[in-house]
């Protein structure tokens, strides 16, 4: 009896302490191992540390690295800024300067993350070079390194080493960035010293029982916790209050060649160890071991090897680095999404699969390993490979159709024979279905209804399977199974066999409108009247009338068009599996992609593998293995990541700068060299290459251009100012905001600068300007020269009338008086007489010359008077004959002067004719002038003439010329009531 | 007496020509020879017996005709002056009497007529006027206002319309325009030629006012009187 109660008692205890082992509980996480590739040489990192920027610093012994949200960058050796010196590293620091400090022996560099430089303190630690120092604690101003000889502070401002002296005591705890490192333990007196930098009181913990505690570490201000080789013991400052030990839930002991144990705060209540190569979370409150994390699939992270370091980034990724397996990105923020299957390509290659949650099974046809049979929750029951006898290659499952609640239908590629497995007997059978040669890979079950298939054969009839009586009746699909087929709403076939599996012109109506040149499959889900067509090229939707309502394809954000699945959720959304993960479709058309981050299994699904149950549960079948989620709890949050411009160079070169490229506002660059190249990245949960980026150039296009999940802008900007913005997020966003903008300015061509244009300008107008001047001046001067050249002439006219005035008209007078003393002295004689006449003859037409030379324009009024004047002048030597003159002038105008040359000459040639052979008395000259008129008329009263014998001698012919020469007619007449002549001297033309 | 005379002319032969003409008669006698202006009026001041009628050419280097005649007369009042030119320039001549000449003769002219001249002048204080001068003065004497230093004749009354000439005045020189001697003015206007040449004379007058007043400025200036 009391065997059997200690029994009773031993396997109480035993499976308590099972209960309690199995009591934590296991936190699968998504986890990236990270790849080589992406930068990251060294396997093993000793130290990480995020920066203010949002970049992440590793160190491994010999290199440093940054991480940009995308790739690794080495920080290149050497002295200069941005350089780091060659050393053996040991720590990284984010001092509250938000100064990165690198620590190695004898020096320390610091980061500025501002300039994205370096400055470098080599060779500052005094001491030999094998001496190792590790940073043990900050004090308000000042870094505290410790060695096991010597210690020294830096001050953090001026880095410059503010005491140096050798270690009297041992130190007795590790420094851990995340937790409080404001204090010292040192080993005195068998015991532990805790002293404080600040007002905290100093404490003294007694270790005489302990013997086995290696370290200390503090965990908050009053909690200290005690390492030991097995577990570890929490002390309370304030009360002294001890806690038993707290074993570690590894198996015993640590390992050995892993010194130092390292804690990591998770949050104020959790701490994370790295035990060995198993993480776990010590709940402070709880005192115990509370979770440990593991991968997707249960298992730990690393199999050999141990943790070295670990980091939460302010995500709250959890970055761990290990000794054998490098480092490792384990995410703590992934969307609810179920796993069925192990994760493992080639096993769990999903072809189609049929979800029965009210027999709690879940049969999933493989690429390759045969059937196989889940429960809902993901366990595997069985494997049913279904290989062919004598051949190697697996069984590929095309295809699956329900017959009953229990019985399915299983479609084998190119196998003679089909199955019907039994999901509760677990059983399977082959069947053989008489019309079918073999089964193609792309031909699928159409489900009319439990019971109830249709299928496509290869001679392109529709046949129907109908289960009656558990046997399998085969026939051809009529045109009502069309019809039934077709308001199931849910048809996936090839599209070519489109016609003649609907049997609806309007599915041919659809596709004609999309340009798919390859053949593709299709798969068909009705939405209330419209129909969407999945294709490889996106998805479609028609309406009732066949008119293209919407395109959802990579333009619209989708990250891939090749679909495979097509499903509607409760809500009416769309959701569709492809390439590159799984995309939700609102009905407003907004897009949320998933993919292998968010904790799908992969991002290549498979057609056919789309499936939702009643209870709105979605599920997608991919390469490896099926996922399952209620779209209701995926995180619609669309995550913003902090963009980070990683990298300018224009033309090739990079953009030389001092600040960081991140921190960049503006760029200029002249018009030669305007080819701009910008890579970014994104700091967020998931790695950069799992945004999506977009940009927009403001002074050249509005719209945001999306760059998909490529992280290089390319840009050839004309002289102008533009500002570049970028954005990012998990997909494209037509009205995203903004998170980076740069101000962009090209410079343009010498000859399109303003200065330029202004000065050509103001040359060419200046130009102008001088060539009109020239030209005015040239002009001006022609005219001047005309104008000289006329003086000239007038001069010369003058000064020959003058001369002619003053020398010949002198002379000839001088010539008449002498003919006249001549006359005098003498006998009047013939000669004398002609003499006279001649010297009068000279002076007037030297008169005349002069009048000509002149050039000058005669009033008439003046004419008249001149004629006049010589009238009475001739008229001296004869007392006999009375002269008179009328005048009528009215329009006293100007005569030309050779015209009133001419004038003058025929009236004093009358005149002269008159008084030699007239005998007149009486002379009477008329001016009639008015506007219209210019009559000139000499009357007498001689003896008139006989008309018939005017002879020349009476210059008629003279005057007649001369009158035509002035535009005037001369009339000679006898008077009428009298005697003598008329001479009417009429102008003309007026 | 004989009337003494100058001879103002900057060319010789003309100065001999006149000379030559005038050599015969006895009613004038050459008192005075220049060959311009400054000459003529220097030869004035220290001249022991002054010439009656000056034959004053009007081209002249130095000191023109007009000028001249205007500093002369201006001067010496008592003397009268013909203008002597080779050809009758209505504007220069006219000009000249307003400076203070009395008439015009041309070079050519024949001897008697010379005299004829000399006498009229000397006689009657001008020259016969030549339709053209007539002319001109009667535009001219249109417009200015009376400065008559001689009394108004009886019975002339002077019209609104004629400010510068008597309704007489203006007769006789519109048939002076129109070509008529004094005697055949006198016949139309039934005064006798006497009259005639007296209302000439007042008509030439009142030419010479124009610039008397300036001229005598000018000569005292130039210290000419």
């Amino acid at each position: 009896m009391v065997v059997l109660l200690r029994k009773i008692i031993l396997l109480t205890t035993l499976l308590t302490c099972q209960a309690c082992a199995t009591f934590s509980q296991e936190l699968r996480q998504k986890h990236t191992v990270i790849d080589e590739n992406l930068g990251l040489t060294d396997k093993l990192i000793i130290d990480l540390v995020e920066d203010s920027t949002g970049l992440l610093w590793l160190l491994s012994e010999n290199n440093l690295y940054w991480f940009d949200g995308s790739e690794y960058n080495k920080i290149p050796h050497g002295n200069s800024i941005h350089q780091i010196p060659g050393n053996v590293f040991s720590q990284l620091y984010r001092s509250p300067e938000e100064e990165i400090w690198i620590v190695y022996n004898k020096g320390y560099s610091i980061y500025n993350p501002t300039t994205h430089s370096f400055s470098h303190f080599i060779d500052i630690i005094p001491g030999n070079r094998k001496e190792v120092f590790n940073l043990v604690a900050v004090k308000e101003f000042d870094l505290i390194f410790r060695s096991d000889r010597n210690s020294f502070s830096v001050n953090r401002l001026t880095k410059k080493i503010a005491t140096f002296n050798s270690n009297t005591d041992i130190l007795f705890h590790q420094f851990s960035k995340s937790l409080p490192h404001n204090y010292l333990a040192t080993s005195k007196n068998n015991g532990i010293l805790v002293q404080f930098f600040n007002n905290q009181p100093t404490h003294f913990i007694s270790l005489q029982n302990k013997k086995y505690v290696q370290n200390a570490q503090l965990i908050n201000d009053s909690l200290l916790i005690l390492i030991q080789t097995s577990g570890i013991v929490l002390y309370n400052l304030l009360n002294g209050d001890t806690s038993n030990l707290i074993q570690y839930p590894t198996n015993g002991k640590l390992l050995a060649y892993n010194k130092e144990l390292k804690l990591i705060s998770k949050n104020k209540n959790e701490i994370l160890f790295l035990l060995d190569n198993e993480l776990w979370i010590f709940h402070v409150l709880e005192k115990q071991f509370t979770n440990k994390i593991v991968s997707l699939n249960g298992k730990n992270l690393i199999d050999n090897g141990y943790y070295k370091n670990g980091y939460f980034d302010k995500m709250g990724n959890l970055w761990v680095s290990s000794n054998l397996n490098g480092l490792i990105k384990i995410s703590f923020k992934t969307q609810p999404i179920h796993l069925i299957g192990n994760n493992i390509e080639d096993a769990d290659f999903i072809k189609c699969f049929m979800v029965n949650k009210s027999a709690n099974c879940i049969l999933a046809g493989t690429y390759g390993k045969g059937l196989l049979l889940y429960d809902t929750i993901g366990n595997l029951i069985k494997q049913f490979p279904l290989k062919r006898a004598n051949t190697e290659a697996g069984t590929i499952i095309t295809s699956i159709g329900q017959l009953d609640q229990y019985h399915y239908l299983v479609f084998a590629f190119s196998q003679p024979e089909q199955y019907i497995i039994n999901i509760k007997t677990h059983t399977i059978k082959p069947v053989s279905i008489p019309t079918f040669k073999s089964i193609g890979y792309y031909q699928e079950i159409i489900q009319l209804k439990p019971g109830e298939l249709l299928y496509s054969s290869s001679n392109l009839n529709t046949t129907k399977i109908k289960w009656q009586q558990n046997q399998l009746n085969i026939s051809f699909a009529t045109v009502e199974d069309r019809v039934q087929m077709e308001a199931m709403g849910n048809i996936k076939l090839q599209h070519q066999n489109i016609e003649s599996i609907t049997a609806n012109p309007y599915f041919t109506k659809c596709i004609r409108q999309l340009s798919l040149d390859q053949a593709g499959r299709l798969v068909l889900q009705r939405r209330n009247t419209n129909w969407l067509i999945g294709t490889i090229k996106g998805i479609f939707e028609f309406d009732k009338n066949a008119k293209l309502l919407n395109t959802y394809n990579k333009d619209a954000g989708m990250a891939d068009e090749y679909i495979y699945g097509l499903v509607l959720d409760n809500t009416g959304d769309i959701w569709c599996s492809h390439n590159k993960g799984i995309s939700r479709i609102s009905k407003e058309g907004n897009i949320l992609n998933l993919t292998k981050s968010d904790g799908l299994q992969s991002d290549e699904f498979n057609y056919g593998a789309a499936a939702k149950t009643e209870d709105g549960q979605l599920f997608f079948g991919g390469i490896k293995g099926l996922n399952s989620f209620y779209p209701t709890l995926i995180n619609n949050q669309l995550e913003t990541p902090k963009l980070l411009v990683t990298h300018i160079s224009t033309s090739d070169n990079k953009l030389s700068t001092d600040t960081a490229f991140w921190n960049i506002r503006n760029i200029e660059l002249p018009f030669a060299k305007n080819s701009l190249k910008i890579k970014v990245s994104a700091i967020g949960n998931f790695s950069g290459d799992y945004y999506n980026y977009q940009y927009r150039v403001k002074g050249l296009f509005s719209e945001w251009k999306n760059l998909g999940r490529n992280r290089e802008i390319n840009l050839a900007l004309p002289s102008g100012k533009y500002i570049l913005e970028m954005a990012c997020s998990n997909s494209f966003m037509k009205n995203a905001i903004p998170q980076k903008s740069i101000f962009i300015k090209i410079t343009p061509p010498f000859y399109l600068r303003w200065w330029f244009i202004v000065s050509a300008i103001a040359t060419v107008i200046g130009i102008l300007f001088l060539v009109l001047q020239a030209m005015n001046r040239h002009r001006y001067q022609k005219k001047l020269a005309t104008l000289k050249m006329q003086q000239q002439v007038e001069n010369e006219r003058r000064r020959i009338s003058r001369d002619l005035h003053d020398n010949m008209g002198a002379y000839t007078t001088a010539l008449l008086s002498n003919v006249e003393k001549l006359k005098q002295q003498n006998k009047a004689s013939d000669d004398l007489n002609k003499m006279e006449s001649n010297a009068v003859n000279i002076l007037s037409s030297l008169r005349e010359t002069i009048w000509v030379l002149n050039n000058r324009e005669i009033s008439i009024a003046e004419f008249s008077d001149n004629f006049k004047n010589y009238c009475i002048k001739m008229l001296q030597n004869f007392d006999s004959i009375e002269f008179e003159s009328e005048e009528h002038i009215i329009d006293d105008k100007n005569l030309p002067a050779t015209e009133a040359l001419h004038f003058d000459k025929i009236l004093k040639e009358a005149f002269q004719n008159i008084l030699k052979h007239s005998g007149a008395t009486h002379i009477i000259f008329k001016i009639e002038s008015h506007a219209s008129l210019l009559c000139f008329t000499i009357e007498d009263n001689g003896k008139g003439f006989n008309m018939n014998t005017i002879s020349r001698g009476y210059g008629l012919e003279n005057m007649q010329w001369r009158a035509k020469e002035a535009g005037a007619i001369i009339n000679i007449t006898n008077n009428h009531n009298k005697t003598g002549t008329s001479i009417y001297l009429k102008k003309i033309n007026r | 007496m004989a009337i003494k005379i100058a001879i103002v002319d900057d060319k010789a032969i003309n100065r001999q020509t006149v000379k030559e003409k005038l050599a015969a008669y006895q009613e004038v006698k050459l008192a005075m020879e220049a060959n311009n202006g400054k000459h003529f009026l220097t030869s004035l001041k220290s001249a022991a017996i002054l010439p009656d009628v000056v034959l004053m050419d009007l081209e002249m280097p130095e000191m023109d005709g007009i000028e001249t005649i205007s500093m002369a007369t201006a001067a010496y009042p008592s003397i009268k002056f013909i203008v002597l030119t080779i050809f009758e320039d209505n504007d220069k001549i006219f000009e000249a009497i307003k400076a203070g000449a009395s008439g015009y003769l041309l070079k050519e002219d024949s001897a008697v007529n010379i005299i004829d001249a000399i006498t009229n002048v000397y006689e009657f204080n001008g020259i016969p006027m030549s339709p053209a001068i007539a002319r001109k003065a009667m535009e001219l004497l249109r417009m200015a206002p009376i400065h008559s230093y001689r009394e108004q004749e009886e019975n002339e009354k002077i019209s609104e319309d004629n400010a510068g000439l008597s309704d007489r005045e203006m007769e006789i020189l519109k048939e002076m325009v129109s070509g008529k001697n004094y005697k055949a003015i006198g016949e139309k206007l039934f005064i006798s030629p006497l009259t005639v040449r007296k209302h000439a004379a007042h008509i030439y007058e009142k030419l010479h006012v124009n610039s008397r007043a300036q001229a005598i400025n000018i000569a005292y200036k130039k210290k000419w009187i």
